[in-house]
C-alpha cells in the first residue's frame, strides 16, 4: 500500500494536477481568508466552512486520473496481476489523495498563524472544523476514487465525480424537493393536510439525514459529534469498498 | 476433426465452469457490497438515534451550548412529574447562522440541552402563531400577554403560570460598540441565566413586585429586571402621568437613572408611599445630559431622610481606587455597616455624583453611608479630556451610596445610589448581571424585601467568541497584503509551476 501512496502522492507533482489544485484553493481559500480580514473580523472555522463546497471542484480533479488513467495507458495490469490485495490499491490511491488536500490545507494553517500574530483568535470551533474537513475530504474522495473507476476516461470520471458530490452537497434541498412532491402528490389523491406535513416531513427528513454537511455544522462551534465523524468515514469505507468490488470485478472478467 | 472443430469443443468445454464461477463472484460482490450497505447504515443510525447524545461533546467556549451543574441542580431539585414547557412561537430554523435566526444560536441548542438533562421535565416545542393559532388560548386564556404579538419569543409555561421571553433578552450588548457604530453586538450570552431563572421564578411564584419608573428621561432597565426576576421579584413598569400613583401591590419602587426631576405630584406620591412602610430605590449619575439637572423635586423627599444628591461629580484623586487612572471610573469602598452583606469591600463606580446630607431630616431617619469613595477624592465637574475641574470643596471623602430608614411602626426604605453601576444596561452590558455590583444590590433588595426568595442561583453569563483581529493589524493596508500575497502571489507561483511541470512532461 505504501507503495502505491508513495506513487500516487508524488505524481500529483510530476504533473500540473496537483500544482492547479493547489493553485485553485489557494486562490479560494486566499479569497474567503480576505474577505473576513477586510472586515476586521476571522473566524477561521466560517473560512473552512466555506470552503468545504469546494470539494464539488478540487475533489473531481485530484481523483479524476487515478483509475482512469491507467486504464487508458493499460498499467492498471500492473495492480491485477501482482499477488498484492487490491484493497491496498484502492487504499494507497485514497492515502494519497487524502495527502494531497493536507498539503493544500497547509494555506489555511498559514492563515491560522497569521490571525493569531494579528491579535485574531483561533478558537476549539476552528480545530474542529479542520477534524470535519478532512472527514469530509475523506468522504468526497473515496466517492471520487469510486467515479475514477467506472470509466477510462478522466472527463467522464470528473463529471461523473462532481455530479456524485454535487448530490451529496445538495441532498437536504433535494429532501425539501421531494417531500414537497410528495405532498403535492398526496393532495392530488385526496389526503387531508396532516398527513401530507407528515408525510411531506418524513421525506424530507429521511433524505436530509443523508447530507454530511448539516451532520458536521455543529463543529464549527465547538460541537463535537462522533455519529457525524463515524457517518463520513463509514461511508467512505463503502464507497472503497465499492471501488475494490468493481477492480476485483474487472480482475476476474477479463475484459 | 479439424483444428476448427478442436478450437470450438475446447472453448465449449472450459466456457461453463468459467461462467460458473464468474456468476458466483458476481453474486458475492453483490452480495458483500449490500451486506456492507446494511452494516454501515445500521452503525449510523445507532450511533444517530441511540448514542447521538451522549456522544457530543460540547468545547465550545464555556460550554455555551450546555446547562451549567446549577441549573441540572435546579431541574433535579424539582418533582419528577414537574412539566416545564418552553414554546418557541416560530418554526425551528433549520440553520441557525442566516442572519434571521442568528438571534437563537445559543439558544436553540441550549434547549435541547435542558430536554437532555432534565429527564422530562423540561419539554421544548416550536410553534408557527400563524398555522396553529390555537396555540394562543393554549397558552394566555385570558390574553394578559398578547402573544400574537410575540412571533419569535419563547413562552416558558409552568401550572398556568407563563413569562414570555425575547430571544434579544438573552444576550448582553456591547453598549460602547452600539454607541460608537450604531450597531447591536453581543458580548455575552445570558441564555441560561435567563431561562432558568425563569423557570424558578414560576416554579416557584413571585413573591414581590417592583414598578420602574418611566417618563423621566430614564435609563434602560433589562439587565435591572433580570436581576429582580431571578430573585422572585416581578417587575413592572410606572409610566409618568398627571395622576401619578403607587400601585397597592408595589413592593418597590424604582427610579433608574432619570435626567430630569420627578414631578410635584410625583413627590406627593411617593413622600406619602415611603411613609407608610414603602420601599424606593434611586439611581443618579453625572452625566452631559443630566449635568444641570438639580433634581429638586426629588431631593425635597431625599432630604427628609437626610441624603441630597449633589449637582456635580465626584473625582476619585487616589491612583489605588481610579480604574484605568480615570478620575470618574474608580472603586468605592462599602460602608463599615453593611461588610457583612458581601465577599467583596469594594465596587465599580462611574460619573458618580456625591450624596450629602440634609439640613433638617426627619428626626426618626436613620442614614447610613453605603458606599464611599477614598479620602482623596474631591467634588468637581467634567472638563474636556475628562480632566477634574475644581469646585471649591476640600478633599476629602464622600459618599456615593446611602441608605436610609425610619425608626417608626412603618419603616419606609430608602437606597440611594450615585453612579448608575447597580442598576443600568450600559454598564451591565459590560460587566454582565453576575459582576460583584449586581450582587450587592440583591444582597439590599434581600434585606429591604424579607419576603424575597433565597431560591436564585448564579449562573454565569457566557462570554461570546470574539473574532475581532487586534486595532492596529485590522487596517485596509493590512488587507490589501493579505489579498496580495494569498491571492495574487502564491496562486500564481503554484500556476507557473503548473505550466513549467506541464511543458517539461507535454514530451515525455
Amino acid at each position: 500500500m505504501y507503495a502505491i501512496f508513495k506513487r500516487e502522492f508524488l505524481s500529483y507533482f510530476r504533473t500540473p494536477v496537483g500544482y492547479v489544485a493547489m493553485a485553485i484553493f489557494t486562490f479560494i481559500s486566499g479569497f474567503i481568508f480576505y474577505t473576513l480580514f477586510s472586515r476586521g473580523i476571522v473566524s477561521i472555522s466560517e473560512e473552512i466552512i466555506s470552503l468545504r463546497s469546494l470539494f464539488v471542484v478540487i475533489v473531481p480533479i485530484i481523483t479524476m486520473g487515478m483509475f482512469a488513467e491507467d486504464r487508458k495507458r493499460g498499467t492498471d495490469v500492473l495492480y491485477f496481476t501482482t499477488p498484492g490485495d487490491l484493497f491496498s490499491v484502492v487504499c494507497g490511491k485514497f492515502f494519497a489523495a487524502i495527502a494531497l488536500c493536507l498539503v493544500m490545507f497547509i494555506n489555511v494553517f498559514i492563515h491560522m498563524i497569521v490571525v493569531s500574530l494579528c491579535g485574531g483568535r483561533v478558537g476549539i470551533g476552528a480545530w474542529g472544523s479542520v477534524i470535519v474537513f478532512f472527514f469530509l475530504a475523506a468522504l468526497f474522495i473515496s466517492i471520487g476514487l469510486l467515479a475514477s473507476v467506472l470509466t477510462d476516461n478522466q472527463i467522464i470520471s470528473a463529471i461523473v465525480s462532481f455530479l456524485l458530490i454535487l448530490v451529496t452537497q445538495l441532498i437536504s434541498a433535494i429532501g425539501a424537493y421531494f417531500g414537497t412532491a410528495a405532498s403535492t402528490l398526496m393532495s392530488y389523491m385526496g389526503m387531508n393536510v396532516s398527513s401530507r406535513n407528515n408525510a411531506q416531513k418524513s421525506i424530507t427528513n429521511a433524505i436530509s439525514w443523508f447530507d454530511p454537511f448539516a451532520k458536521t455544522s455543529d463543529f464549527g462551534d465547538g460541537i463535537f459529534s462522533v455519529s457525524a465523524l463515524v457517518f463520513c468515514i463509514s461511508f467512505a469505507i463503502f464507497f472503497l469498498y465499492l471501488t475494490f468490488r468493481i477492480l476485483e470485478k474487472k480482475r476476474w472478467s477479463q475484459k | 476433426m479439424s483444428k476448427f472443430e478442436k478450437i470450438t469443443i475446447n472453448n465449449i468445454s472450459k466456457k461453463k465452469p468459467r461462467n460458473e464461477r464468474a456468476h458466483q463472484l458476481k453474486i458475492y460482490s453483490i452480495g458483500s457490497v449490500l451486506v456492507l450497505l446494511a452494516i454501515v447504515l445500521l452503525i449510523n443510525i445507532l450511533v444517530d438515534k441511540v448514542f447521538g447524545k451522549s456522544l457530543t461533546f460540547d468545547f465550545s467556549l464555556e460550554r455555551s451550548y450546555s446547562i451549567s451543574t446549577e441549573t441540572e441542580k435546579f431541574l433535579k431539585s424539582l418533582p419528577s412529574d414537574s412539566k416545564i414547557r418552553i414554546v418557541g412561537l416560530f418554526e425551528r430554523p433549520e440553520s441557525l447562522t442566516q442572519q434571521d435566526t442568528q438571534k437563537y444560536f445559543y439558544i436553540i441548542p441550549l434547549l435541547d440541552d435542558y430536554v437532555k438533562k432534565s429527564g422530562g421535565r423540561v419539554t421544548v416545542e416550536y410553534v408557527d402563531i400563524q398555522k396553529k393559532p390555537g396555540i394562543i388560548a393554549e397558552l394566555d386564556p385570558n390574553g394578559s400577554y398578547s402573544l400574537s404579538k410575540k412571533t419569535g419569543s419563547f413562552v416558558v409555561y409552568y401550572n398556568g403560570r407563563l413569562d414570555v421571553i425575547d430571544p434579544l433578552d438573552c444576550y448582553t450588548i456591547d453598549a460602547e460598540y452600539l454607541e460608537t457604530y450604531d450597531q447591536y453586538m453581543a458580548n455575552g450570552n445570558n441564555a441560561e441565566y435567563t431561562f432558568t431563572n425563569s423557570m424558578m421564578s414560576l416554579v416557584n411564584g413571585f413573591s414581590n413586585k417592583a414598578y420602574l419608573i418611566t417618563g423621566l428621561k430614564e435609563d434602560t432597565s433589562v439587565s435591572l429586571k433580570k436581576i429582580l426576576n431571578s430573585m422572585g421579584v416581578e417587575t413592572a413598569e410606572l409610566s409618568v402621568t398627571s395622576g401619578f400613583k403607587v400601585p397597592d401591590d408595589c413592593d418597590l419602587i424604582i427610579l433608574n437613572g432619570p435626567d430630569s426631576d420627578i414631578t410635584e405630584s410625583m413627590y406627593v406620591e411617593l413622600q406619602s408611599y415611603i411613609s407608610k412602610g414603602g420601599r424606593m430605590i434611586v439611581s443618579v449619575e453625572y452625566s452631559a445630559e443630566n449635568a444641570s439637572e438639580s433634581f429638586k423635586n426629588l431631593n425635597r423627599l431625599l432630604n427628609e431622610y437626610n441624603i441630597n444628591i449633589e449637582q456635580c461629580m465626584v473625582a476619585e484623586n487616589d491612583p489605588n481606587y481610579q480604574l484605568n487612572k480615570l478620575i470618574n471610573d474608580s472603586l468605592a469602598d462599602i460602608g463599615p455597616a453593611f461588610t457583612d452583606m458581601t465577599t467583596s469591600k469594594q465596587f465599580h463606580i462611574t460619573l458618580a455624583r456625591p450624596l450629602g446630607t440634609s439640613s433638617a431630616p426627619k428626626a426618626e431617619a436613620i442614614t447610613t453611608p453605603v458606599l464611599t469613595t477614598s479620602s482623596s477624592a474631591t467634588k468637581s465637574v467634567a472638563g474636556d479630556n475628562n480632566q477634574a475641574l475644581p469646585y471649591g470643596e476640600d478633599t476629602g471623602v464622600f459618599n456615593v451610596g446611602m441608605y436610609a430608614i425610619t425608626d417608626s411602626e412603618k419603616s419606609g426604605q430608602l437606597l440611594v445610589f450615585g453612579t448608575l453601576n447597580f442598576t443600568a444596561d450600559v454598564y451591565y452590558s459590560d460587566f454582565t448581571v453576575t459582576d460583584k455590583n449586581a450582587d450587592l444590590l440583591k444582597a439590599f433588595v434581600r434585606m429591604m424585601l424579607p419576603k424575597t426568595a433565597s431560591y436564585n442561583v448564579n449562573i454565569p453569563v457566557k462570554k461570546i467568541e470574539n473574532y475581532m483581529l487586534g486595532e492596529k493589524y485590522a487596517t485596509t493596508s493590512m488587507s490589501t497584503v493579505m489579498m496580495v500575497v494569498f491571492m495574487m502571489v502564491l496562486p500564481i507561483i503554484l500556476s507557473t509551476i503548473a505550466v513549467i511541470v506541464y511543458n517539461k512532461r507535454k514530451n515525455l
